[in-house]
């Protein structure tokens, strides 16, 4: 009975497998929801307390194939089964009727990419683990480059790969630290005060670097943009929406295997997330292409749960076990909120380009009117990503700034008003962002594109309905958030040998307070709107202030809303302008341009790959082509060693 | 004692091939070295039993005869009237392997060496044909002058290895003669299909070993 | 069992009163302020009143390339700012819906009656909206931090991040950490003239466009939108002028000296806010980051001043 669950999790396994291979779409989609929806019940059921761990036999020399269901995957496995199914049935409504071999091929790359990600957080060795997470990165890969054989896309997708085998490079020399102080390859509680010693200093270091650049945050976010800037809408969907996240999952096992983080690792890594939070802020409000800026917000809400990280790797340095259960639960919530809202705004931001065709959004506006619902479901998407009231991603970053109070307030760990100012900045920032973007693409009147009936086919609809169901529900209902947060915190409170247990969880986090009080000003506001729309309403054009050749062309544009931003950090963002020429007292017709590119790669990286190109070309001269002077080298190598053997 | 004169003729040998421009006479020059090995072996046995004949027979034939034949086709079948001239003079390779020699000599100082074997030339001649055999590698530009230099190179490790003589199989020894013959002989089909190919045998114009 | 509730439903029926009748009359008295000191007669202090129940009784205008955002700005205004009212402790000890950490929930609820208005300007299409609304958010966004660090004094002080008890615990000690909260309140003054638009950030009497900010978002709303515009804009300095006076005042524990404190502390500030706007005049585009970064460094330094205390 005890293998039941994980008989059935190798099972759907399977069976997302084979929905990949299939060539028709509804067989397919039948196996991968049928899949999905078996893994999604093995993970409900590891949170009603039923975990399991087997170990199979295995077909490499190294390594084995072990699987272990925990509370902590079973959080991760939840999201990622919801969401393969909903982004396939998105992609053939794109691709079904116009381009069915990119639609069976992206089916395919699909099924093998989420069967490969399903594995990560279940596995319990070490190679076992990397070797999922390389199958996960050469897949993303292979399905951003699925539709665009342009040179922008393959160079995008060039750097993808190469950044995700940095990671894996990093992953494997920290796993093989790792198993110098565990005895082997298995997961496991590392032994007491080996975070202190230089192994283990590097073993983080190393760790750090690997999940960070596989999670997009600064200053290794440089793909994101790129990447999601070039890919299919519904690819950037399941990169952004789960593929990152894995990184994040990185980093809650190793809370959960060190015993006692030193301070100074809570520290780094609230580092990294304030850098990564304020930097995909800002240059998510700069951007002129609406999905570079998704990627940006990503960058940013990484940022957030890896501060929301940092105030639980604290609490647990402190031995304060609220801090660390207000971080763990933070995070987890935020990492929720980010799975299931991300794919919806990429998912809308596709539709919009499958209508107006451009990834430019000065070139949009008035969508509201021709797509109302399309309006309404991105709109919904801001709010909540934004983490304003009344929707629950509220919920998630009010946790991660009591955490952040309660670190400064209880535990002394002032670094923690950081985390909180750095929370709220990239929030209010963020908030300034998705205004900008959905006012000027929804609202107003078209700037170029002439308005157009066009439909979005239903397949496209459905997945997008089907997420904004979701997140209202978690948000009429967000009583169902502690039930499933306090199994993740039993498991960490098991893990914890040397602090104090932990509270429980509603204890310290008065949510139903929180929802009463939202619904009173819900119920308010729908209310007024019934008492306005009741009014009389007379409609008219916008006034114009008396001029009479109004164009749409003179609406605020998205540049000059984020001028005085892009003005103020100018120093971060680096972008080039090309100011107007407008000498003398009839000055010919001219222009202004602003260009943002994103700082890393194009102030960072860009220069210095060149720099070190170039010096490594000069070594080329030793390279002459003629067999003499190769064997010229081996006579020297041969008298150098014989001169060094015998001295 | 006459061992070490021949030795001695041996590391003389290589400043003349050193110096030699022609082909035809670098080919003979070399037999005559191979001639010469063949002699050492036979004198550096005690007792001449049949083997060590039969060996030593098959050194000079091979090494004087058959190899140098095997070039002299080559040599003929692709008719170069001049070879170009080396990547290093003559005059400056023959500094260069006197250094060598004296740098072979002040090696042989520091390698151990069994007894009864000291006082011999072996390891210097050994090493200055090695280098000797590299010189003509590099510094040679006509492909079937590279092979020569290679013939060189193995006389070198030849007269190395009589310094285990006493150890080596008479296998062994067959073996390598063998790999001989059938190096050179390859070598001269492949020159030969260079000279067709390109109409010429010079090396410097075959650089694309490289990325 | 009604008279255990009593308390309650007295605090909350006060909250009420205070915020649906309230705010217009702050307008109205620094709107007389400022006439008395130009040297004029003003408007009576209840004009506010007359010409928000005047709004309601009128038609809407719609412009033709709105949709439900429009709507949307002017409602989410009125409602964020009564559940601001519901969270803040006003004369009491505590407020009627007070949990732990509603001080997020206060700036939350800010954040989104700013992401509701730039859509509403955004909506009509009129770029002088768009240049409002672009201002008035960035400049509220970069103010953020300061009243958050001050939140974060106020919670660290009293140990809790309600607002109810911390402003208890602060009120109820006063005189203690004067320094720190004096920073405080320099902070969260600026934070207060930035959120409600008013000198030295932008002119609400002026109606020049190129020189409007938060003027230039409400150009556009008619009859009752218009009224709940004014009235959300005076609930907001309601509230958060309520922050700025609970900071300063001592609490009793007695609700008839607490209550008229209040009271007296709004009309003090609605005082000071006109005898500013008589006297400064609206500071450069420029300058304005400039006093916003002050206002940050002003509530981490009393931060900072507060945590590095002896306790």
């Amino acid at each position: 009975m005890y293998f039941l669950a994980p008989a059935c999790f190798l099972f759907a396994l399977v069976l997302v497998v084979v929905s990949g291979v299939i060539r028709q779409f509804r067989p397919s989609a039948i196996l991968l929801i049928s899949g999905c929806g078996i893994i999604f019940g093995c993970s409900v059921s590891a949170m009603l307390e039923n975990t399991w761990f087997v170990n199979l036999p295995y077909f490499l020399p190294e390594g084995s194939f072990a699987l272990q269901m925990d509370a902590i995957a079973a959080w991760f496995l939840l999201p990622m089964s919801l969401l393969p199914p909903i982004l396939m049935v998105y992609g053939e409504g794109h691709w079904g009727k116009t381009n069915p071999l990119l639609a069976q091929r992206y089916r395919l790359l699909l099924g093998f990419a989420t069967a490969s990600l399903l594995i990560i957080p279940v596995a319990a060795h070490a190679i076992f683990f990397v070797l999922a997470w390389e199958l996960v990165a050469i897949f993303g890969f292979l399905l951003i480059i699925a539709g665009d054989t342009s040179d922008k896309a393959r160079h995008a997708g060039w750097i993808y790969l190469a950044s995700s085998h940095a990671s894996v490079m990093c992953l494997i020399a920290a796993f093989c630290l790792m198993a110098t102080a565990n005895g082997g390859g298995f997961f496991a509680t590392l032994p007491v005060g080996w975070a202190h010693t230089g192994a283990g200093k590097a073993c983080f270091l190393l760790f750090t670097i690997g999940f960070a650049i596989k999670s997009g945050i600064s200053p290794f976010h440089f793909w994101l943009p790129e990447a999601h800037g070039i890919a299919p809408c519904q690819v950037a969907a399941f990169s952004s929406g789960l593929v990152v996240k894995i990184g994040l999952f990185g980093f809650f096992r190793l809370l959960m295997w060190v015993p006692d983080p030193p301070l100074w690792w809570a520290g780094c890594i609230l580092l990294l997330g304030v850098l990564s939070a304020l930097l995909g802020a800002i240059n998510s409000v700069v951007q002129k292409d609406y999905t570079r800026f998704l990627a940006f917000s990503t960058v940013e809400n990484m940022g957030v749960v890896a501060i929301a990280l940092s105030i639980a790797f604290a609490g647990k340095s402190l031995n304060q076990p609220v801090l660390m259960a207000l971080g763990i639960a933070g995070g987890l919530v935020h990492v929720l909120n980010h799975c299931i809202i991300k794919p919806l705004l990429f998912l809308t931001a596709g539709s919009i380009l499958r209508i107006t065709g451009s990834r430019n959004l000065e070139l949009l506006g008035g969508l509201a009117k021709q797509q109302p619902r399309l309006a309404f479901s991105f709109f919904l998407g801001a709010v909540c990503i934004c983490g304003l009231p009344p929707l629950f991603g509220f919920v998630g970053k009010w946790i991660i700034l009591l955490g952040a109070f309660e670190g400064f307030t209880n535990s002394g760990w002032i670094w923690s008003a950081i985390a909180m100012s750095a929370v709220i900045f990239a929030g209010s920032l963020s908030v300034i962002a998705f205004a900008r973007t959905f006012g000027i693409a929804f609202l107003g009147e078209s700037r170029y594109f002439r308005p157009k009936k066009t439909s979005i086919p239903t397949l496209m609809k459905r997945p997008m309905l089907i997420l904004v169901l979701f997140a209202v529900a978690i948000s009429i209902l967000p009583m169902i958030l502690p039930p499933t947060l306090q199994p993740v915190l039993n498991l960490y409170d098991q893990t914890n040998t040397t602090m104090n247990p932990f509270p429980f969880f509603l204890n310290i986090v008065p949510i139903g307070q929180l929802w009463f009080l939202t619904c009173l000003l819900v119920f308010l506001g729908a209310f007024l709107w019934w008492r306005v729309k009741k009014t009389v309403i007379r409609h008219q054009p916008t006034w114009d202030c008396g001029y009479a050749k109004n164009s749409p062309r003179i609406q605020y544009t998205a540049s000059s809303f984020a001028q005085i931003l892009r003005d103020l950090f100018s120093v971060v963002l680096l972008h080039k302008k090309a100011p107007p020429n407008t000498k003398g007292v009839f000055p010919a017709p001219s222009q202004f341009s602003t260009e943002s590119h994103d700082m890393m790669l194009h102030n960072g990286l860009n220069p210095a790959f060149r720099g070190s190109a170039g010096l490594l070309a000069r070594l080329r001269i030793a390279q002459g082509g003629l067999l003499p002077i190769y064997l010229l080298y081996i006579v020297i190598t041969l008298l150098a060693l014989l001169a060094w053997t015998l001295a | 004692m006459s061992i070490n004169l021949l030795l001695a003729a041996v590391i003389l040998m290589n400043f003349l091939l050193v110096a030699t421009g022609r082909a035809v006479q670098l080919v003979r020059r070399v037999a005559l070295q191979g001639m010469i090995l063949g002699l050492i072996l036979l004198l550096l046995h005690d007792e001449w039993h049949i083997h060590v004949l039969l060996m030593a027979g098959s050194t000079v034939a091979i090494k004087g005869a058959v190899i140098p034949w095997l070039l002299a086709q080559a040599l003929s079948r692709t008719k170069e009237a001049k070879s170009p001239t080396p990547y290093v003079g003559y005059t400056l390779s023959l500094i260069l392997l006197a250094g060598s020699t004296f740098l072979a000599f002040l090696l042989a100082r520091k390698l151990p060496l069994q007894v009864g074997m000291l006082g011999t030339l072996f390891i210097p001649a050994s090493l200055a044909t090695l280098f000797t055999g590299f010189l003509l590698l590099i510094t040679r530009r006509r492909a079937l002058l590279q092979v020569v230099g290679y013939l060189v190179l193995e006389n070198g490790v030849f007269l190395f290895s009589l310094l285990l003589v006493k150890n080596m199989p008479l296998l062994v020894e067959t073996g390598v003669l063998l790999d001989l013959v059938v190096g050179i002989f390859i070598m001269g089909i492949v020159i030969n299909h260079i000279q067709q190919a390109f109409d010429s045998q010079d090396t410097k114009r075959m650089s694309d070993l490289k990325e | 069992m009604l008279t255990a509730e009593l308390p309650f439903l007295a605090l909350l029926l006060a909250h009420l009163a205070v915020a649906i009748f309230v705010p217009p009359f702050l307008f109205g008295i620094i709107a007389k302020v400022k006439a008395l000191v130009a040297g004029r007669k003003g408007p009576p202090l209840i004009q506010s009143y007359r010409n928000i129940a005047k709004l309601l009784k009128k038609q809407i205008v719609l412009s033709m390339t709105t949709t439900w955002a429009f709507l949307a700005g002017p409602i989410a205004l009125v409602v964020t700012g009564l559940g601001i009212s519901m969270v803040i402790p006003m004369g009491g000890t505590e407020s009627p819906f007070g949990f732990s950490g509603d001080m997020i929930f206060v700036a939350y609820l800010l954040g989104m009656s700013r992401f509701m208005s730039v859509l509403a300007s955004l909506d009509t299409g009129n770029s002088f909206e768009g240049l409002g609304a672009a201002r008035d958010a960035t400049w509220s966004a970069l103010a953020e931090p300061a009243l958050f660090l001050g939140m974060g004094a106020i919670a660290f002080f009293s140990g809790h991040t309600s607002l109810g008890p911390a402003f208890f615990a602060v009120g109820s000690t006063w005189g203690n950490a004067s320094g720190p909260f004096i920073l405080v309140l320099a902070g969260w003054s600026i934070v207060f003239l930035v959120e409600n638009s008013r000198i030295p950030f932008d002119d609400p009497a002026g109606h020049l466009e190129l020189a409007m900010v938060h003027e230039v978002m409400l150009l556009d709303h008619s009859g009752p939108l218009r009224a709940f515009a004014i009235y959300g804009a005076s609930l907001k300095l309601l509230v958060t002028g309520t922050l700025l006076v609970r900071i300063c005042l001592p609490i009793k524990s007695v609700w008839w000296l607490d209550w008229p404190a209040y009271f007296g502390g709004l009309a003090l500030l609605a005082l000071f806010i006109g005898l500013l706007e008589s006297v400064l005049a609206r500071m450069r585009l420029i300058r304005v980051p400039q006093l916003l970064v002050a206002a940050i460094l002003a509530c981490t330094f009393g931060f900072l001043l507060l945590f590095l205390e002896p306790k």
